[in-house]
């Protein structure tokens, strides 16, 4: 469908747009890593001179078993990398998906008779799921689409369930702009517009507890919890919601907040009031002429 | 024995100074020719520019602030974008400790990126930081002995680098690391747009603004250095010399990433004048000639250096090759000269036939 068939009466379009390449590079580096572990581990495995020392003590260890603490091995320092994702992004979810994909990998390598070669499969199944996942990334970046007219902006997104929001320019009170590292060198930003509904705000919240305990062996147990929690409002949305990511930041920027101004009630107003107050003048000045010309012909007519 | 004593006690001194200041000048000039480079493809590779600033500008805060902490007065506030970055005291500095929080930010960024890899190479390579046993004794004594450790110094550091393994991951971080120091040694610009002024005659004026705005400072600093040299002449210690290998450690390990930073930018900037598709052919022949090699001289000793020596090469000559085959601009057959000749003498015939 095209974009033509989505514009109203009178409604033009002042730009389309997509979410920069890099703009996804937080969710990206959830599959890098496990790309840039998988060629390490790959290359630590079959070609590193530590390894073949480490081999050596582990079958003096653990005798022709080698593959065990070599899966310890693959499995704790992915895990280790989603953890610190974990952390870093505030999601737990990466850590399970890091479990799942371990755990996938071992199911497929024991049943489907790979065990006898883990040196290669270990490593090209994680540099495989990796690339999967810039792929699934890059594609669901791709959904993104934004739209902006000269009456509204709409948003377009979502890879199964497609989402879309049209905000009119007269509904945006304020606008929130933000450009990480990666956007600065290469000029993309995410501008997240808020509505007077308070569309467009997230909360950030901190929350800080504390126990006191009491043993079982004494007469009187003494267990209680006190804490609290504080939250604060913080402008955020989902991808699909903002305008997330978009090449070239400053222009589009400046768009945006034109397009705002020149749609905001009290400039209008502003100048009716102008116009009006002209009106007034005129009438006013028109009202003393006709008072003067009265006046002129009565006394034309006093005088006959 | 008079000329003698004035050599050891007044010039001996000098010459470890003077071999820093002469490397150090060469890191500088070095430093303008990267920026005239960036400047060439400053249009196309505006992401690249910004980034190089990013780096530059990332050291040189980073260096104000060691100042700062160095010096007590603390860190405030620390603020680094692609534009602009700004490191304010928690207590202002004043007098002495004031100047060398400004030797920091002047002097810092030509030294601080190189001591990174510096940390690097003694826990990798430590082999390659010969010292002398004790002190020198005249002024050409100081220079052989300086000379000597440098180069000893560059031979290993070289030595270490052609032999890097590029199938091996920490080998290949390692040459990233190298380059992204190398190319963020200086900031391009400071502010939004680019700006001239941020060139090798501003960092001499800031420099030699800092050194005569307060005479004394720098005498103190002199004088701090042939304290040490008498020190280490009477108990004939090595430390003033190490004093100033540092030095030349550092503009050395500079010199080398300036140096691979300059090939990369070389590349960038020839591979502009190629025609689109093409111009991807030299950055394909880089990894496939490495690859290659790699096969084909699998059983060598010097499988390494081979390798990288090869890869180098047919990447220069792929590049030009496209260069004088498939460049951008229009070209004729024949030279413009020739055709010009062709021109005067066929217009020349013209009005010989016209008279006629």
């Amino acid at each position: 469908m095209g974009i033509e068939e989505d514009l109203l009466k009178d409604e033009h379009l002042e730009k389309e747009l997509k979410p920069h390449p890099f703009s996804f590079f937080s969710l990206q580096s959830i599959a890098l890593f496990l790309i840039l572990w998988g060629i390490i581990f790959g290359w630590l495995v079959n070609f590193s001179g530590y390894w073949t020392g480490f081999e050596s003590f582990l079958k003096d260890f653990f005798g022709s078993f080698v593959l065990l603490p070599v899966l310890l091995v693959w499995w704790v320092v992915t895990l280790a990398g989603g953890v610190v994702l974990s952390l870093v992004f505030i999601r737990w979810r990466i850590f399970f998906i890091y479990i799942f994909v371990l755990a996938v990998g071992t199911i497929i390598m024991f049943i489907g008779g790979w065990s006898n070669v883990y040196n290669v499969f270990l490593p090209v199944y994680l540099i495989c799921i990796g690339l999967l996942g810039v792929f699934i990334i890059d594609w669901y970046r791709r959904s993104h689409k934004y739209i902006i007219t000269n009456f509204r902006v709409i948003f377009k997104g979502g890879l199964i369930r497609k989402r879309e929001r049209t905000l009119r320019y007269d509904k945006i009170t304020d606008i929130e702009s933000s450009q990480g590292i990666l956007g600065q060198i290469f000029d993309f930003g995410t501008i997240i517009p808020i509505t007077q509904s308070g569309f467009g705000l997230g909360k950030d919240t901190s929350f800080a507890a504390m126990g006191v305990g009491g043993t079982a062996k004494k007469r009187f147990g003494l267990f209680g919890i006190f804490g609290g929690s504080k939250e604060v409002q913080t402008p955020r949305a989902r991808t699909y919601y903002e305008l997330h990511g978009i090449y070239p930041y400053r222009e589009v920027k400046k768009l945006i907040e034109s397009l705002v101004q020149g749609n905001v009630i009290i400039p209008y107003q502003k100048e009716q009031v102008e116009y009006q107050k002209e009106q007034l003048d005129i009438q006013k000045q028109m009202k003393a002429l006709l008072e003067k010309q009265l006046e002129l012909k009565n006394q034309d007519e006093e005088e006959s | 024995m008079g000329w003698e004593i004035v050599d050891r006690f007044l010039f001996a001194p000098l010459a470890p100074i003077l071999g820093v200041i002469l490397f150090w000048s060469i890191q500088l000039l070095l430093i303008e020719s990267m920026k005239h480079l960036l400047r060439k493809i400053w249009s196309k590779h505006q992401s690249l520019c910004r980034f190089t600033n990013l780096v530059g500008l990332f050291f040189q805060a980073f260096s104000h602030a060691i100042g700062y902490t160095i010096t007590k007065c603390g860190v405030s506030h620390f603020y680094i974008s692609v534009d602009e970055s700004k490191v304010e005291p928690k207590r202002q500095a004043k007098g002495a400790v004031e100047w060398i929080t400004k030797v920091f930010l002047f002097i810092g960024p030509f030294f601080v990126p190189a001591l990174l890899i510096f940390i690097l190479l003694l826990l990798g390579c430590n082999a390659a930081f010969k010292v002398p046993a004790g002190s020198f004794y005249t002024f050409s004594d100081g220079l052989i002995v300086f000379g000597n450790s440098l180069s000893y110094f560059s031979q290993k550091f070289i030595e270490l680098l052609v032999n890097l393994d590029f199938l091996n991951p920490f080998h290949v971080f390692f040459l990233l690391f190298l380059i992204f120091i190398g190319l963020g040694i200086r900031p391009l610009y400071i502010g939004r747009e680019e700006k001239r002024k941020i060139n090798i005659i501003y960092d001499l004026q800031n420099i030699k603004n800092l050194l005569s705005e307060r005479p004394v400072y720098i005498i103190s600093v002199f004088a701090f250095f042939y304290i040490l040299y008498y020190i280490c002449l009477f108990f004939n210690l090595n430390w003033y010399i190490n004093l100033m290998l540092f030095f030349g450690w550092l503009s050395i390990i500079s010199i080398v990433a300036i140096i691979i930073a300059h090939l990369i930018i070389l590349l960038v900037k020839s591979t502009d004048q190629i025609c689109p598709f093409w111009n991807l052919l030299p950055y394909v022949t880089l990894f496939i000639s490495y690859g290659l090699s790699r096969l084909v001289f699998y059983s060598l000793s010097f499988q390494y250096s081979i390798s990288i020596v090869i890869m180098l090469i047919s990447t220069f000559i792929v590049t030009l090759f496209l260069k004088r085959v498939k460049t951008n601009k229009l070209k004729t057959k024949a030279s413009i000269k020739k055709l010009k000749d062709l021109e005067v003498e066929e217009i020349g015939n013209r009005r010989g036939s016209s008279k006629r």
